[in-house]
């Protein structure tokens, strides 16, 4: 199993008051699985998908991904990690303007000890996995809203992360570039075998993964595979 | 370290950069130029020549003393030379054209100041000696070559009015200052012109101040008390003093100068630090999302403080360095004429130059470093999630 | 319409505080130094300017510029006191006192020294200032070595309160008195006996003789006292009213510390201005799609404009209004200067008056609203379409 998750729960102080947002979630992701995790907003998906990703920590429960538990973790830890095993694909891209794409790409890779030489190698790969070989000098402002995500996620797949976190992926997008969003997940899930776990609203997203977990007031309603 | 993404900062907002860079660099030429006057007032009292005293009336500078202290000042043990500087006064043309101008002996005037490998007023031999053979002659700086363009051999007309009367001097030598503390725009004319009228006016036989030359082989201190021991008793009493002391005396008479100058520069590095923190903030808010992503990438957050940190610090040190230089041009390349007569010696020291922009790069540094923290502190959910 | 769209601007400036903070802040330390500066240049001037009364004529040597630079002879004296249009005292003699000026290099309360100014008077002299006062003590006996010292001086120079002493000549001087002068330049000055002072500098002549006239002067056209003086052959004097002669010390030093003032404040300002810019253009980019907005809803480019000029012009007002009170503490602060005209210690007061305090405000006015020229000039170029972008 690469992700077990045991007993979570998490609260957020709004204002005065204290929401819990998850009361006591189990799940597990197994390799290669792609999960979509659905629900309606305030259900609490994008919060448990910022917990996967080390982004933050529960208040109570354990996360062990590959054998690690992440509680406990302090954040730098935490940031160490992520480095290492995460890719993240946000709604809005979340790009540095300031940088092309390349060099947004290449970003995840100045965390590691490879050469200019080598990072170079690593970026062209993934910029030719999303199809964007020939833009890469171009800035985010120079790319369509489906340019940009194939962007991010060629920046999320650059280090090789063990697995993919997605939120809402297609959520910015028109049908046509949602859909090539879609094709390129499916290709990285089914020819590189990488695990995917999405928060969506999308019907077409949630046709693409294999199994869908329903998320309600912070509870776990559902949980069913696909056919 | 992601250097490229300073690079790519400081370019995007490249006119901010520029309009914070001035801001901090207009501050720096403010507090070089203020630090400079008081190390301009104070290089005037510490290179003065060590072998001079100046011997004043008791009472004080206004209080002429008797001309036949020449003689008897001579005769004092360790004195080698004597010459004497009495104030004119007067009026060029105008009241405002305000130089100094001296009544002297020309002798003694060249034996004292006018000898040896760099003397205090350099000018030709023929000149000195065309000084001394005409009672009416003067003699006058290059600053006032520059600013009224005397020849020599021109006839200059002034009025007295400590000495009443109309007066004309023929030119007859030009000088240059030895050092940077003497002053390039005096005037010296014969005393024995000076005489006549007083003769003629019914009054003493006075001049000034006498400054003595002094062998460097006796203690001045000694010398000192042994001139104003000399005429304790007798009713025109002497205060002696080093050429130090005497210029001490002008500047400590300007007042709390470096009080006013320290408050006023403490106020310009505040406004410079208000001006860098206002940018460094900005971007800090500005880029609140990026250091979300920078920080869910995976970057530590010492990264993205450092990178905050170090901007500010290229950003203000620039801004110091640029003022250095402005100042530097302004004082050492340009030389203002007034400025120069005031403040002779008004130059920019290496330690001042290094210290403004060592302050440059420390309100560099304590205004990137506020952001910097902030980053730091921020949790990198709060940072990506727009609704803040 | 356009006010509705001020208001927007304020609110503008409200809720982006820490902006508005620090531009305020580094417009008001800029403006701060102009009031400093200010402020003792008018301390300065005010100090001599405010000497004496108009009746009262100042009388020097032709072609003297200043008291140390005149002389009155003993028969030059005699004869101005018999002049017709002088005055006449409480004991019916003229008021007409011969005056002796001398500048003396004495010791400073906290070190150094500094030339004070000795005055020596006659009997006269008290009743033709007859606004000065003696506060302290009692005035000094003639004949003697007494003197009266100036309200400034008290703390200033060594050894000036009543029972204290100055020394001169290796002489003791007492200080029996301390004489109040209502702010004028008399302040800072030494009195004592004439007669004394004349011997002790073993000078043959007085300095100056002043005198209380009979007849105001006319209101408009020339003055037939002064000018029948002046052309007196016998005298051979150049005369002025009192306050107009301490006018003329001020001379060039308050001119130069005005403009030094300005010089200094000046580019401190143009600083602050650019960062002032800096804040209001991140404030535009901030904004654009509130502009596109506001010009969608029918407001026009120059309303824009003329908005961002006035949040500019309220960051330069509220600058101006910061550095005024910043610079408060030192308003009546006692400090104190060489003369460059007399060179001597003039003591005197920051003075922070009226005019100064417009003039910095109206100053830093001027710069806030130059540090909005450029962004409000590229807030009025912002299309309506940004509105719908994005």
């Amino acid at each position: 199993m690469l992700i077990e998750v045991r007993g979570v729960v998490k609260s957020y102080a709004k204002g005065a008051e204290t929401v819990r947002v998850l009361h006591g979630i189990d799940l597990d992701v197994g390799d290669a699985e792609w999960v979509a995790l659905m629900g309606p907003s305030g259900s609490g998906k994008t919060t448990l998908l910022n917990l996967l990703g080390g982004l933050d920590v529960p208040d109570e429960g354990s996360i062990v991904v590959g054998g690690e538990d992440l509680v406990g973790r302090s954040p730098a830890e935490l940031a160490g990690w992520r480095s290492r095993h995460v890719g993240f694909i946000f709604q809005l891209y979340n790009l540095l303007a300031v940088l092309t794409a390349y060099q947004n790409v290449e970003l995840p890779l100045l965390l590691t000890p490879l050469s200019r030489k080598e990072r170079r190698e690593h970026v062209e790969v993934a910029l030719s996995t999303v199809g964007l070989s020939d833009r890469m000098d171009h800035y985010p402002s120079q790319l369509s809203g489906g340019q940009q995500q194939r962007v991010a996620i060629a920046r999320a797949i650059v280090t090789d992360p063990s697995f993919l976190l997605a939120d809402e992926p297609t959520g910015d997008l028109d049908a046509k570039s949602a859909h090539e969003i879609l094709d390129l997940l499916q290709a990285l899930h089914e020819h590189y075998g990488k695990s995917i776990v999405m928060v969506t609203h999308d019907p077409a997203a949630a046709k693409c993964a294999d199994r869908l977990v329903h998320l309600e007031k912070g509870f776990l309603v559902a949980d069913e595979v696909r056919s | 370290m992601p250097w490229r993404l300073l690079v790519a900062h400081l370019r995007r907002s490249w006119f901010r950069t520029a309009l914070t860079a001035a801001g901090v660099a207009l501050a720096i030429f403010l507090l070089a130029t203020l630090r400079t006057v008081v190390t301009g007032l104070q290089s005037v009292v510490k290179d003065s020549n060590a072998n001079r005293l100046v011997v004043t009336s008791a009472l004080g500078l206004f209080k002429n003393q008797p001309v036949r202290l020449r003689h008897e000042l001579q005769t004092v043990p360790g004195v080698r030379d004597v010459t004497d500087w009495t104030w004119f006064g007067g009026v060029y043309i105008d009241e405002k054209n305000m130089f100094s101008r001296f009544a002297t002996e020309p002798a003694t005037l060249r034996r004292v100041y006018g000898e040896g490998p760099r003397p205090d007023i350099a000018m030709p031999a023929d000149q000195w000696e065309a000084f001394e053979a005409d009672r009416g002659s003067c003699i006058v700086g290059m600053g006032l070559v520059r600013e009224f363009g005397f020849a020599i051999g021109d006839k200059i007309e002034m009025t007295g009015n400590i000495f009443p009367g109309q007066y004309t001097f023929t030119v007859r030598g030009i000088y240059l200052k030895g050092r940077d503390q003497i002053d390039e725009a005096m005037l010296f004319f014969q005393w024995k012109y000076l005489e006549q009228s007083i003769e003629r006016d019914g009054g003493t036989s006075e001049v000034g101040i006498f400054v003595l030359a002094c062998d460097p082989n006796v203690e001045t201190g000694a010398i000192a008390r042994d001139v104003d021991l000399r005429f304790a008793s007798s009713d025109h009493a002497t205060t002696t003093v080093t050429e130090a002391a005497f210029n001490q005396m002008f500047v400590s008479m300007w007042g709390n100068v470096p009080l006013l100058l320290s408050m006023i520069g403490g106020a310009v590095l505040f406004a410079a630090f208000m001006i860098a923190l206002n940018t460094m903030l900005l971007a800090g808010r500005e880029r609140r999302l990026e250091i979300g992503v920078l920080k869910a990438l995976g970057f530590p957050g010492g990264v993205v403080a450092t990178l905050l940190v170090a901007e500010s610090v290229l950003v203000c040190g620039t801004g110091g360095v640029a003022g250095v230089a402005a100042a530097h041009w302004m004082f050492d390349i340009r030389r203002v004429e007034i400025l120069d007569r005031m403040f002779p010696g008004f130059m920019i020291l290496p330690e001042t130059a290094l210290g403004a922009v060592a302050i440059a790069a420390l309100v560099g540094l304590v205004s990137g470093a506020v952001p910097a923290i902030v980053a730091t502190r921020t949790s990198v959910v709060s940072g990506l999630s727009r609704r803040g | 319409m356009i006010f509705k769209l001020l208001r927007y601007n304020l609110r503008s400036l409200i809720v982006r505080r820490g902006g508005t903070v620090l531009s305020v802040l580094s417009i008001g330390f800029s403006v701060g130094i102009l009031v400093l500066v200010l402020a003792l240049a008018r301390g300065f001037e005010l100090s001599l300017t405010r000497t004496g009364r108009d009746d009262n004529l100042i009388v020097l040597r032709q072609g003297a510029t200043s008291e140390g630079e005149s002389g009155i002879s003993r028969d030059a004296a005699r004869l101005l006191r018999s002049y017709q249009g002088v005055a006449l005292g409480r004991d019916g003699e003229p008021l007409a006192a011969p005056e002796c000026y001398a500048a003396l290099n004495l010791e400073r309360e906290g070190g150094g020294t500094a030339n004070f100014t000795l005055r020596g008077v006659s009997a006269a002299s008290f009743e033709i200032r007859d606004f000065l006062v003696i506060r302290e003590g009692r005035k000094f006996q003639p004949g003697t070595r007494e003197v009266v010292v100036g309200k400034s001086l008290v703390g200033r120079m060594k050894g000036s309160k009543v029972g204290g002493q100055l020394e001169l000549q290796d002489q003791e001087w007492p200080v029996v008195g301390v004489l109040d002068s209502q702010g004028g330049a008399y302040d800072s000055e030494i009195w004592c006996d004439a007669e004394v002072l004349l011997q002790v500098l073993n000078r043959p002549i007085y300095q100056t003789c002043i005198l209380r006239r009979a007849e105001p002067a006319p209101r408009e056209g020339p003055d037939p006292l002064i000018a029948v003086l002046e052309d007196d052959q016998r005298l051979g004097v150049k005369v002025q009213t009192e306050p107009g002669y301490f006018a003329s010390q001020a001379g060039m030093l308050g001119d130069v510390l005005k403009f030094v003032g300005y010089f200094i404040a000046g580019i401190m300002a143009t600083g602050a201005a650019f960062g002032t810019a800096v804040t209001l253009l991140a404030s535009l980019a901030e904004r654009t799609r509130e502009i596109g907005t506001l010009l969608a809803l029918g407001f026009r480019p120059r309303q824009i404009l003329i908005g961002f000029l006035f949040e500019a012009l309220i960051l330069g007002l509220l600058g101006g209004i910061v550095g005024v009170l910043l610079a408060l503490p030192v308003n009546n602060v006692a400090t104190g200067t060489m003369n460059w005209k007399t060179f001597t210690e003039q003591a005197f007061a920051f003075r922070i008056t009226t005019d100064v305090v417009i003039a910095a405000v109206t100053f830093s006015t001027i710069i806030g609203v130059v540090s909005g020229l450029v962004p409000a000039w590229k807030a009025s170029r912002v299309p309506p379409s940004v509105a719908l972008r994005e």
